[in-house]
């Protein structure tokens, strides 16, 4: 497993890997550690996760994330073809705030 | 039985939808069609608003969703189902129309560009950006593109005479002259006689107001297509304007057999002859192997084809790599193919025309089967992400009205790749049939005494870019932002 890289939106820090790592056409678990900027877990979330390509019309992936550990989530998607993908998580903390982050995954490499 | 017409429906003509009940007074309407253009209008500025200032993933962004699935699948489409009706409502010629309240246009396009050299090369340029900075993937390049439309448009027509932009510059109007070719609808004359007793050819000078002969009330073509000398739909913008300034309403928009213009060889008004026009010629080339070059760039293979070419040319940047790939597509491969095609042709059935001169003829008959590679590949984007624009549109409604935006994602995108894939192969077979017919046409035209001599290195030609078509289309897609990396 390897970091493939984060973009913070808002006052949270996501980092996510994949396994496979890289990341391959097929079945992909996604785990992602969410952080407060004082590096505090951000625990209790409800998570969702979407997995589309960078090229407009593609079919998205989407799923629940369950927390597998203090600020840790993981989910089961799949990545349906080669190319450059991203991952967007949403939700709301409990203080009603939204959380959105967007993970690029590039260079998905299989076939169909 | 009694001699009633169907409404619609001219015995000798075929279908005219100017006399359809509901179609015909919405398409003979100056009104509608300008509420039809300030639709299109509003949705251009939407996009080019988003693409500069929405959100940055391009799934997200109305600008790349709606410009590169929505837009090219339903224009290809309506060229093939109907016609040229993309132009009739474009929104650059109304921006063009209003400039012109203000900038009257004093000169005319000068004679050395009257021609489409120009426009070939920008069709090529805005092919070669798609893939050199991943227009799709980019909401700003996208919206810079359809600015940069409007620009020329106001620009190019604010200086020049005529529909200038249009015939001479525009790649979309290019891409759909060539694509309206093979459309079952056609602008053209319902009864030449009454042509022929025509004093005033209002459809080419426009109506003159009657007390001020200098002032055209209505304009004519833009395009200089006299009506009763135009043949097919090369071209035609689908404007109208022949069918609002013909005093004797003998302006329709009749059917027709589809690619029937290809095989016919006489002289065009605004055009003349097809086989001796250069341009003419290798805009069909352009539009037939850009094709399968664009279908190309979406498939695993070309990251190996660039990693070789990256390999010969011991660089790691795109453009010398990306430019080689288009070089062999774009001239390499069409001279090899064409030309062989054209040496065998010309051997086998003892023409002695040029080698030139043949290509010049029969690479018109090309056009059906590239319009079908077009359609394919972009029918494939449109319907399977048919429905990914209502979440885009939902929270730009919202953004609108001050709303938060609905955290709503499609479930059912559009049509799954099992009922998309033979379409797609359908519609290349659709093209490869029009080919076929369209060059035996023609080599029965050239050749009459050695047809199927002249026609069967042509017809081998088409099935083997048919072939390689599918299996593009059958290959494992890639999207990628990065060439040689990644």
């Amino acid at each position: 497993m390897s970091a493939c890289g984060s973009t913070s939106i808002a006052d949270v820090d996501a980092e996510c890997v994949t396994d496979p790592s890289p990341a391959t056409v097929g079945p992909v678990s996604v785990t992602c550690s969410l952080r407060t900027d004082e590096g505090e877990p951000i625990q209790g979330q409800t998570l969702n996760l979407e997995a589309s390509m960078t090229h407009p019309g593609m079919r998205p992936e989407l799923a629940t994330m369950d927390e597998v550990d203090a600020g840790v989530y993981q989910a089961d998607i799949e990545f349906t073809m080669a190319g450059d993908w991203y991952l967007l998580l949403t939700g709301e903390t409990a203080e009603g705030e939204f959380i959105e982050e967007t993970i690029y995954v590039t260079g998905v490499s299989g076939g169909r | 039985m009694g001699d009633a017409v169907l409404p619609g429906v001219r015995r000798e003509q075929g279908l005219d939808l100017l006399t359809l009940p509901v179609v015909g007074r919405v398409l003979r309407s100056r009104l509608c069609k300008r509420v039809l253009q300030t639709i299109v209008l509003a949705i251009a500025v939407l996009m080019i608003v988003d693409g500069f200032f929405g959100p940055r993933l391009a799934p997200r962004n109305l600008a790349t969703l709606f410009g590169w699935v929505h837009y090219r699948g339903l224009l290809v489409l309506v060229l093939l189902a109907a016609g040229n009706f993309f132009c009739m409502t474009c929104p650059f010629t109304l921006s063009r129309d209003f400039a012109r309240k203000f900038f009257k246009p004093i000169r005319n396009w000068p004679h050395r560009l009257r021609n489409k050299w120009v426009a070939i090369a920008l069709f090529v340029a805005i092919l070669f950006c798609y893939e050199l900075f991943d227009l799709w993937g980019s909401p700003t390049w996208t919206a810079s593109v359809i600015l940069a439309y409007f620009v020329g448009a106001v620009v190019v027509d604010s200086i020049f005479r005529n529909a200038s932009f249009c015939k001479y510059v525009c790649p979309i109007g290019q891409f759909n002259f060539v694509s309206s070719t093979v459309s079952p609808l056609e602008v053209r004359v319902r009864d030449p006689q009454v042509c022929h007793s025509c004093q005033t050819l209002d459809c080419i000078r426009g109506t003159r107001d009657h007390d001020e002969p200098e002032l055209v009330i209505q304009r004519g073509c833009e395009l200089a297509l006299f009506q009763p000398k135009k043949v097919g739909n090369l071209d035609c913008t689908f404007c109208l304007d022949c069918v609002y300034a013909c005093p004797h309403d003998n302006v329709g928009v009749l059917s027709r057999l589809p690619a029937a213009e290809l095989g016919v060889d006489e002289r065009r008004s605004g055009i003349g002859r097809l086989s001796r026009r250069n341009d003419y010629s290798i805009l069909a080339l352009v539009f037939t192997f850009g094709a399968l070059l664009n279908a190309f760039a979406m498939v695993s293979p070309v990251y190996a084809v660039e990693q070789w070419l990256a390999g010969m040319l011991g660089t790691t940047n795109e453009l010398p790599v990306l430019a080689t790939m288009f070089a062999l597509a774009l001239v390499a491969e069409p001279a090899l193919l064409v030309g062989g095609a054209a040496a065998v042709s010309r051997a086998a059935s003892g023409d002695e025309q040029s080698l030139w001169q043949i290509i010049r003829t029969y690479s018109f008959g090309l056009i059906p089967l590239g319009v079908g590679i077009w359609a394919a590949h972009y029918a494939f984007h449109l319907l399977t992400g048919l429905w990914t624009f209502i979440p885009v549109v939902q929270r730009i409604a919202a953004d609108f009205l001050g709303r938060p935006a609905p955290r709503t994602t499609m479930l059912v995108p559009g049509l799954p790749e099992e009922i998309v894939y033979p379409i797609e192969i359908g519609l290349i077979g659709l093209g490869l049939l029009g080919s076929l017919l369209a060059l035996h046409q023609i080599a029965s035209r050239e050749r009459p005494n050695r047809t199927q001599q002249a026609y069967l290195p042509w017809a081998v030609l088409s099935l083997a870019l048919a072939g390689a078509a599918v299996w593009l289309l059958s290959q494992p897609m890639e999207m990628r932002g990065t060439f040689l990396g990644g």
